[in-house]
C-alpha cells in the first residue's frame, strides 16, 4: 500500500515537473519567436524608412497600406520620433519641414485624425489630438478645429488638447474657432483657449480685434480685449479705446487691464473718464491699475480726486497707482492716512514707508515738527510700526524722544515689546522717562516688572515716572513690588506708590497706608487717604478722621472724600460740622462724602443737613441733596428757590437743572423774573440743561431781558437747544444795533450750530467784521459747559463758518476751503464750501470749482458750482458751461442750466433748447417755460425764428406746443392754430391738449375747429378743453360735439352739458333720446332726469335703469344729488335731484322718496309719488332685482300661492 | 431790351439749385446762388436781386432768420420772399408768413407753378415800386 502511494506521489511529481518544463520552453520558444518576428518587423520598417529616404515612392505608396495596426503606426512613430531627435539639434527647417512631411505620406497623420474623430475611448483622442500638435501639420487643423466646436464634446481634455494642437500648429485657420471658443460657457474653457492664442502671437491681433468690435457675447470680447493687452501690439489702442465705452462693465474692465499692459499715453484721458465716472467698483479698479502702470503725470490730479471714491477696495488700488507716480503723490497719501477704512489707512502708511516718506517724517520729528509727529502717529496707528521701532535706537536722541512718544499712542503687541526692550538699553534719562509714560498710555501689563526694576533707579526722576506708570498698569502683588518705594526718599515716589497701592486695591496694602499717612509730605498724606478711600478700609476710619482734621486742604478733601468712600455712618457728624465755613473745594468734597454715606434714613439726613444756617452748610447741602436724588430731597431744594439768599437760591436751580427736574420747570420759569440778574442767569442755564423744548418760547422772551448778561445768556442757551426756529430771532440780534458784543458772538455761534443753510450769508457777512475766534479763544478758559458744548458742535461738524472764523488770512482760509472741497466725504459740506467761496469772491477757487462742476458725484454740489461760475465766467466761457450743464446726466442740474440761459444770446441759447425738445424732461421744460416767459418779444421772435427753422422731430415739436401753451406770451395761439393744422394727429393732440391752458377768449374759434378733426382723439381732448371753459363758454362748443359722428363722444358731451347747463340743453337731451346707440339714449335719460323738467321715469323699464345710472355716477357724485334733494332752494334742483336718486341702487332710492314725502313743494311730493306707483309697476317685473336691486313683488306672490290650503 | 429780373436761389442742397436754376434760367431770369444764410443776406445786400427764392433749412442762419433780417432793413424790406421748402406743415407756413415772406412752395413742387408765383410777386414788386 504504502508502496503505491509513493508511486503514485513520484509519479504526479514527475508529470508537474515535465508539464512545468514543457510549458516554460514552449513559452522561451514563443518568446524568441515573436522577438524574432519583431526585429524582422523593425528591420522592415527602417528598411521601409530607407526607401522613402531614398525618394522610392512607388514603394512607399505600395507599402503604406500594410500598417494597419496601431502598434505599427507606434513603432514606425517611435523609428520617426528617434529620426527626429538626431535632425533637432543642426538640422535646417527644409530637412524639419521634409521629416514632418513624412508623417503625412506615411499616412500616420490619417490615422491620427482618423482617431481623433472616431476612436470610442477618449483617451485615444487626446493622445491623437497631441500627436497631432506635435507633428504640426496643417492639414490637422480642420479635424482638430471640428473637434474644438464640437459642442457635445464633453471630454474637457479633448477639447483642451485640440486647443492646444492648434496653438502648436498655429494655422491662422485655427484662430477663428479659437476665438469662438472663448464663448464657451464652460468657465475653465476660456481661459485656456486665451493661453493657446496667445502663442500665435502677433498674428492672432486682426481677429482679436474684429471679435471685440463685433456685438454679442460680451465674455469672448472681454477676453479679446484682456488676450490684445497681452500681446501689447499698439494698434490694438484704438479699438480698446472703443471698448471703454461698451454697455457690458466686463468689457470695460478688460480694455481699460488691456490698455494698461499696452501703456499707450493716448488712453490716459478715457482711462481718467472711467476712472471718475463708471459706475461699476470693478471697472473703476481697472482703469486706476492701468493708470498707474502708464504713470502719466496727467492722472495724478484725478486719481486724486480718486480718494473719495466711496469703495475702499477702490481707493487701496488708487494708492498702489499713486505709489506708482512716485514724489508726487506723497501729498495725497498722507492725506488717505485719515481714510475712515482701516485697509485703507494701513496700505497708505506702508506705501508711504515705502516710498521713504516715513524716514524723512522721523528726521524731521527730532526737529519738533508737530505736522510730521501727527503724521507718523497716524501712519503707526495704522500699522506701519517697524520704522517707529528702528528709530527707538536712533542716534539723535531728539528723535528717540519723540518717537518714544509716538509709540505711546499706538496700540500694538510690537509696540510694547520694543518699548519695554528699550527700557533696558536707554541711557537718557528723559527718554527713559518718556519710555515710562508712553508704557502707561499703553497699560501693557508686561511692562510692570521691568518698570518696578527702575523704582531702585538712582535718578529721581526716573522713580517717580516708574511709580506713576505703575499707577497705570494694571499688576499682582504691589506690596511686593513697592515695598522699597513706599519709604523711598523723594516724596514724589512715596506718594505715587500709596497711589499705586489704592489703584491696585491690594487689603493688604492698608497698613503700609497707614503709615503713610502720617507721612511728613502732605501731598504723600493726600494720596494715602485716596488709596485708603479707594480700598474701602473701614478699619482707617478713624486714622481718615484724623486725616480730615489736617491742617493741609489737599489732604482735608482727599480724607473728606475717603470717608465717603468708605461709607460708614459714624463719620456723619464730623463731616457735616466739617461744612460750616468750608471752603468750596472742601465743601463740595464733603458733600460728595455725605451722599455715598450708607443713609438708612433719609428723612434724618436732612434733619442733620439742616443743622447749619450760614450759607456754606446751606451749600453742602444742596449739593448732597443733588447727589441724593430723593424726592423729599427734590422737594426741598424746589423750596430753596425762595430762599433769601441769592446764591443759595442760584445752587439750588443749579441743583434742580442737574437733576433734570421737569416738576420745577414752572417754578423756574416764574424766576425769570427774578430782580436777581444772576438767578436769572442760572435759570436759563438749568432750563438748557433740561432741554424741555416747551420753555423755548420763555427762552425767546428773555433774549429781551433788561439785563445785558441775561440777553446774550438767553442767546447762547438757544444755541444750545438747538431750536431751529429759533434762528431768525438770532439772525436778528445779529443786525440789531443794540446788540451787545457779547450777544453777537453768542448769536453767531449759535447760527453755526443750527447749520441752516439760508444763514450762511449772514455768518459771512458778520465774520467779516466780528472777530469770532478771538472772541471765543478769550471765553474758552471759563468752565462753561453750554459754550463749550456749542463751540465742540460746530468743531465736531466741521463748520465751514467756524473755519472762517478761525483763519487769520485770506490765502490761508482759501486753501483751506480748497482742501475741503477735495476731501470732504459729505455733499452738503461741499456745498457749503463753494457757497462760502462764492461769499468771499474768491477769483482763485475758479480752476478747482469748475473742475468740481465737471466732477463732482453729487447733482446738488455741481448746480453750486455752476452757480459760482456763472457769476463769474467770460461770456464764451459761460456758454459753453450751460451747454455742459445742459449735457448733465442729472435733471436738476440740466434744468438749473436752462434757467440761466437769459443770460446769453439767443443763438447759443437756441441750439441747447432745441437739443432739449427731445428729452421730454419735464423739468427741464419747466425750466424753459420760465427762460421763454422771461423773454421780451423781439427777442422771443428771434428765438422761435431759430427754432421754427430747425428740423425738429414730432416729439420736439409736441415739446414745443406744450412750452409755448404754458408760456402764454403775446401771439402764440395763432401760431398754435397752425400747429393744430399739422398732418400729423399726435401733433395735434398735443396741441389742442395745450389750449385748455390758454384764456377762454383765444380758444374758441379753435376748438370749434378742432371739432371738426377727423382724429378721434383730438376731438376728445377738443371736448376735455372746451369742458374746462365754464358753462357759459363751453355750452356752444359741447353742443357742437352732441354731433360727432362717434357715440363716445356725443355722451362725454351730454354729461358735460348735463353738469355745466342742463336746462338749455334739454331740448338737445331729448332729441338724443333717440339716439341709436343706447349708451348715448341712457346718458341724454340721465341729462334730462337730473334737468329735472321731464318724466323720464315713464319711458323708461327696469332694464334701462342700470345704464343711467351708470351716466348719472359720472356726472354729479351721489353726495351732491342728497345735497341738493335735501338743502337746494331751487324746486327744479330737488326734482331733479329726487328722479337721479331714483335711478340708483334700493337703499337711496328709498331715501330720496322718503325725503320727497316730506318736501315743501307739492311738485317735488307729486314727483315723490309718481315715482312710487312707478316703482310699483317696475317691480312686478321678474328682473327688477337684477336690474333694481330690489325684490320684484312677483316673486313673493307666487310664494304665496304656492303654500298648501291657500286660496 | 429790359433788364433780366435776378433772383437769388438760397438752398444747401446742390441738386435743387441746378435744377430750380435751370428753370429759371429757362425762362429768362438770372439767378444768384448761395448755400447758407450768412451767405445769402450777403449776396442780398451786394447785389440787390429782384426775388429770394429761400429754403428754411439753411446752415448758418436758418431761412426764417434771413427773412426777417431783409423785412426789418429799411432798404431791403420791399424785396419780395417767396420760401421753397420741404418743411410744409401749416406751423411752418405760418411762420413764414410771420416773419414776412410773400410766398410759399412746398416741395417737391410743379414748375409751373413756382413760375407763376414768382410772375406774380415780380409783377407787384414792380406796381409797387413804380
Amino acid at each position: 500500500m504504502l508502496d503505491r502511494a509513493a508511486a503514485i506521489l513520484l509519479y504526479v511529481c514527475l508529470s508537474v515537473a515535465t508539464l512545468s518544463i514543457g510549458v516554460y520552453v514552449l513559452r522561451e520558444w514563443f518568446l524568441r519567436t515573436r522577438e524574432r518576428r519583431l526585429l524582422k518587423r523593425v528591420q522592415h520598417l527602417k528598411a521601409f524608412l530607407a526607401e522613402l529616404d531614398a525618394q522610392n515612392a512607388v514603394a512607399f505608396r505600395a507599402v503604406r497600406r500594410r500598417f494597419t495596426t496601431l502598434r505599427d503606426l507606434e513603432a514606425l512613430e517611435h523609428l520617426l520620433e528617434e529620426r527626429r531627435l538626431e535632425l533637432r539639434p543642426e538640422s535646417s527647417p527644409e530637412e524639419l519641414e521634409a521629416h514632418f512631411a513624412s508623417y503625412d505620406e506615411l499616412g500616420i497623420l490619417d490615422r491620427y485624425v482618423e482617431r481623433l474623430l472616431h476612436a470610442r475611448r477618449w483617451a485615444e483622442r487626446a493622445f491623437a489630438a497631441r500627436v497631432l500638435g506635435e507633428i504640426g501639420n496643417a492639414r490637422a487643423v480642420e479635424p482638430l478645429v471640428e473637434v474644438m466646436r464640437n459642442t457635445r464634446e464633453e471630454d474637457r481634455d479633448v477639447r483642451m488638447a485640440a486647443g492646444r494642437a492648434l496653438g502648436r500648429i498655429r494655422d491662422p485657420r485655427a484662430l477663428a474657432p479659437l476665438i469662438e471658443a472663448l464663448s464657451a460657457p464652460e468657465s475653465w474653457l476660456p481661459p485656456r483657449v486665451a493661453e493657446v492664442i496667445l502663442q500665435f502671437g502677433p498674428v492672432a491681433c486682426d481677429a482679436l480685434l474684429e471679435r471685440l468690435a463685433t456685438r454679442g457675447d460680451p465674455g469672448a470680447r472681454a477676453w479679446a480685449a484682456e488676450i490684445l493687452g497681452e500681446l501689447k501690439t499698439p494698434r490694438s489702442t484704438q479699438a480698446l479705446l472703443t471698448a471703454l465705452s461698451d454697455l457690458q462693465d466686463q468689457v470695460r474692465a478688460r480694455a481699460a487691464g488691456a490698455l494698461g499692459k499696452i501703456g499707450d499715453r493716448r488712453a490716459v484721458p478715457d482711462l481718467i473718464h472711467l476712472m471718475l465716472a463708471d459706475p461699476v467698483p470693478y471697472v473703476r479698479i481697472q482703469s486706476v491699475r492701468a493708470l498707474g502702470a502708464i504713470g502719466d503725470a496727467r492722472a495724478l490730479h484725478h486719481l486724486i480726486d480718486s480718494l473719495k471714491d466711496g469703495e475702499w477696495w477702490v481707493r487701496i488700488r488708487v494708492i498702489e497707482a499713486l505709489e506708482q507716480l512716485g514724489d508726487d503723490a506723497i501729498d495725497p497719501l498722507v492725506l488717505a492716512l485719515e481714510d475712515p477704512d482701516t485697509e485703507v489707512r494701513q496700505r497708505a502708511a506702508m506705501t508711504l514707508e515705502r516710498l521713504g516718506v516715513l524716514d524723512a517724517l522721523i528726521e524731521r520729528v527730532g526737529d519738533g515738527d508737530v505736522a510730521a509727529r501727527e503724521q507718523l502717529v497716524v501712519a503707526g496707528q495704522a500699522g506701519v510700526v517697524e520704522v517707529l521701532i528702528d528709530a527707538l535706537g536712533h542716534a539723535n536722541p531728539r528723535v528717540r524722544y519723540a518717537v518714544a512718544e509716538i509709540l505711546g499712542e499706538v496700540r500694538n503687541g510690537a509696540v510694547s515689546v520694543a518699548l519695554i526692550a528699550r527700557l533696558e538699553q536707554e541711557d537718557a534719562a528723559p527718554i527713559t522717562a518718556e519710555l515710562l509714560r508712553s508704557l502707561a498710555r499703553l497699560r501693557e501689563a508686561h511692562a510692570a516688572e521691568p518698570i518696578s526694576r527702575l523704582l531702585g533707579d538712582e535718578n529721581d526722576s526716573i522713580r517717580v515716572e516708574a511709580v506713576r506708570a505703575l499707577e497705570r498698569i494694571p499688576f499682582p502683588n504691589p506690596n511686593q513690588l513697592l515695598a522699597n518705594a513706599v519709604r523711598d526718599p523723594e516724596a514724589r515716589v512715596r506718594a505715587g506708590a500709596a497711589a499705586v497701592l489704592g489703584k491696585v486695591g491690594d487689603p493688604h496694602s492698608v497698613p503700609a497706608l497707614l503709615d503713610l499717612l502720617a507721612d511728613c509730605d502732605a501731598s504723600v498724606r493726600a494720596e494715602a487717604a485716596r488709596a485708603l478711600g479707594l480700598l474701602r478700609a473701614g478699619e482707617s476710619m478713624e486714622r481718615l478722621v484724623d486725616a480730615f482734621h489736617d491742617y493741609v486742604p489737599e489732604v482735608q478733601i482727599a480724607a473728606a472724600r475717603a470717608l465717603g468712600q468708605v461709607g460708614r455712618s459714624e463719620c456723619l457728624e464730623t463731616l457735616v460740622r466739617g461744612l460750616e465755613n468750608a471752603s468750596p473745594e472742601l465743601g463740595e468734597a464733603i458733600a460728595w462724602a455725605l451722599g455715598q454715606v450708607q443713609w438708612h434714613d433719609p428723612e434724618r439726613v436732612i434733619d442733620v443737613l439742616f443743622q447749619g444756617a450760614d450759607r456754606t452748610s446751606r451749600l453742602g447741602a444742596l449739593d448732597v441733596l443733588g447727589q441724593l436724588g430723593h424726592e423729599a430731597g427734590r422737594q426741598l431744594v424746589r423750596s430753596m428757590l425762595s430762599d433769601e439768599d441769592e446764591v443759595v437760591v442760584c445752587k439750588a436751580v443749579q441743583i434742580l437743572g442737574q437733576l433734570q427736574d421737569h416738576d420745577s420747570v414752572a417754578e423756574l420759569v416764574e424766576l425769570l423774573h427774578s430782580p436777581s440778574e444772576a438767578v436769572r442767569v442760572e435759570v436759563l442755564d438749568a432750563l438748557c440743561a433740561m432741554g424741555d423744548p416747551g420753555v423755548v418760547p420763555k427762552l425767546r422772551d428773555a433774549v429781551f431781558d433788561p439785563s445785558e448778561r441775561v440777553r446774550a445768556r438767553a442767546v447762547l442757551v438757544l444755541g444750545g437747544l438747538r431750536d431751529v426756529r429759533s434762528g431768525d430771532l438770532l439772525r436778528g440780534v445779529l443786525a440789531s444795533p443794540r446788540s451787545t458784543e457779547e450777544m453777537r458772538g453768542y448769536a453767531l455761534l449759535s447760527l453755526m450750530v443750527l447749520d441752516r443753510d439760508q444763514d450762511l450769508p449772514t455768518i459771512l457777512e458778520t465774520l467779516e467784521s466780528f472777530p469770532l475766534y478771538d472772541f471765543l479763544h478769550d471765553r474758552h478758559r471759563t468752565h462753561d459747559p453750554i459754550l463749550h458744548a456749542s463751540v465742540e458742535s460746530v468743531r465736531t461738524q466741521r463748520s465751514i463758518e467756524f473755519m472762517v472764523a478761525s483763519m487769520r488770512s485770506r490765502r490761508e482760509l482759501e486753501a483751506a476751503l480748497l482742501q475741503q472741497l477735495e476731501i470732504a466725504q459729505e455733499e452738503s459740506l461741499r456745498v457749503k464750501v463753494i457757497r462760502t467761496l462764492g461769499f468771499l469772491r474768491s477769483e482763485s477757487a475758479y480752476p478747482a470749482v469748475e473742475r468740481t462742476f465737471r466732477k463732482d458725484p453729487s447733482a446738488e454740489v455741481r448746480i453750486a458750482a455752476l452757480q459760482f461760475l456763472a457769476e463769474r465766467a467770460p461770456r464764451e466761457e459761460f456758454v459753453r458751461l450751460l451747454l455742459d450743464g445742459m449735457q448733465d446726466l442729472q435733471t436738476r442740474v440740466r434744468s438749473d442750466a436752462m434757467r440761466r440761459l437769459h443770460r446769453i444770446d439767443v443763438e447759443d441759447a437756441l441750439q441747447v433748447v432745441v437739443s432739449q425738445l427731445e428729452t421730454e424732461d419735464e423739468g427741464v421744460l419747466d425750466a424753459l417755460v420760465d427762460f421763454l416767459a422771461e423773454l421780451k418779444p423781439a427777442r422771443l421772435e428771434a428765438f422761435l425764428d431759430g427754432v421754427m427753422g430747425t428740423e425738429l422731430s414730432l416729439r420736439a415739436r409736441q415739446a414745443l406746443v406744450r412750452v409755448l401753451g404754458r408760456t402764454r406770451v403775446k401771439g402764440v395761439a395763432a401760431l398754435l392754430e397752425a400747429f393744430l393744422e399739422a398732418s400729423e394727429p399726435e401733433l395735434r393732440r398735443s396741441t389742442t391738449r395745450t389750449l385748455s391752458r390758454l384764456p377762454a377768449r383765444q380758444v374758441h374759434k379753435l376748438l370749434a375747429g378742432c371739432f371738426a378733426d377727423p382724429d378721434l382723439e383730438v376731438r376728445r381732448e377738443a371736448l376735455d378743453a372746451a369742458a374746462a371753459l365754464g358753462a357759459t363758454g363751453a355750452q356752444p362748443l359741447l353742443r357742437t360735439a352732441l354731433e360727432d359722428p362717434a357715440p363716445e363722444l356725443r355722451r362725454a358731451a351730454l354729461l358735460h352739458l348735463a353738469r355745466l347747463k342742463p336746462r338749455a340743453a334739454r331740448d338737445d337731451f331729448k332729441t338724443l333720446t333717440r339716439d341709436a346707440t343706447p349708451d348715448v339714449r341712457a346718458a341724454a335719460l340721465a341729462a334730462l332726469a337730473l334737468e329735472g323738467s321731464e318724466p323720464v321715469e315713464e319711458w323708461v323699464g327696469p332694464k334701462d335703469v342700470p345704464r343711467i345710472a351708470a351716466a348719472l355716477r359720472e356726472i354729479h357724485p351721489l353726495a351732491e344729488l342728497e345735497r341738493r334733494l335735501q338743502a337746494s332752494r331751487v324746486v327744479g334742483e330737488r326734482t331733479g335731484a329726487l328722479r337721479a336718486l331714483f335711478f340708483h341702487d334700493p337703499e337711496r332710492r328709498a331715501r330720496a322718496l322718503s325725503t320727497a314725502r316730506c318736501d315743501p313743494s307739492p311738485r317735488v311730493r307729486a314727483v315723490g309719488v309718481r315715482l312710487e306707483e312707478v316703482l310699483q309697476v317696475w317691480l312686478l317685473d321678474r328682473d327688477a332685482e337684477r336690474h333694481l336691486g330690489a325684490q320684484p313683488i312677483v316673486a313673493a306672490t307666487d310664494a304665496e300661492a304656492q303654500q298648501p290650503g291657500r286660496a | 431790351m429790359a433788364r433780366p429780373k435776378t433772383i437769388l436761389l438760397v438752398d444747401h442742397d446742390n441738386a435743387i439749385i441746378k435744377f430750380v436754376t435751370l428753370i429759371l434760367e429757362n425762362e429768362g431770369y438770372r439767378v444768384l446762388t448761395a448755400s447758407d444764410g450768412e451767405d445769402a443776406l450777403d449776396k442780398v445786400r451786394q447785389a440787390r436781386p429782384d426775388l429770394l427764392l429761400l429754403e428754411i433749412i439753411l446752415p448758418r442762419k436758418n431761412g426764417y432768420q434771413v427773412c426777417r433780417e431783409v423785412k426789418e432793413d429799411k432798404v431791403l424790406r420791399t424785396l419780395p420772399v417767396v420760401f421753397l421748402s420741404a418743411k410744409s406743415q401749416p406751423s411752418d407756413r405760418f411762420w413764414a408768413k410771420r416773419v414776412g415772406a410773400e410766398g410759399f412752395v412746398a416741395k417737391p413742387f410743379d414748375p409751373g407753378g413756382l413760375l407763376r408765383e414768382i410772375r406774380v410777386l415780380l409783377r407787384n414788386a414792380q406796381l409797387v415800386s413804380a
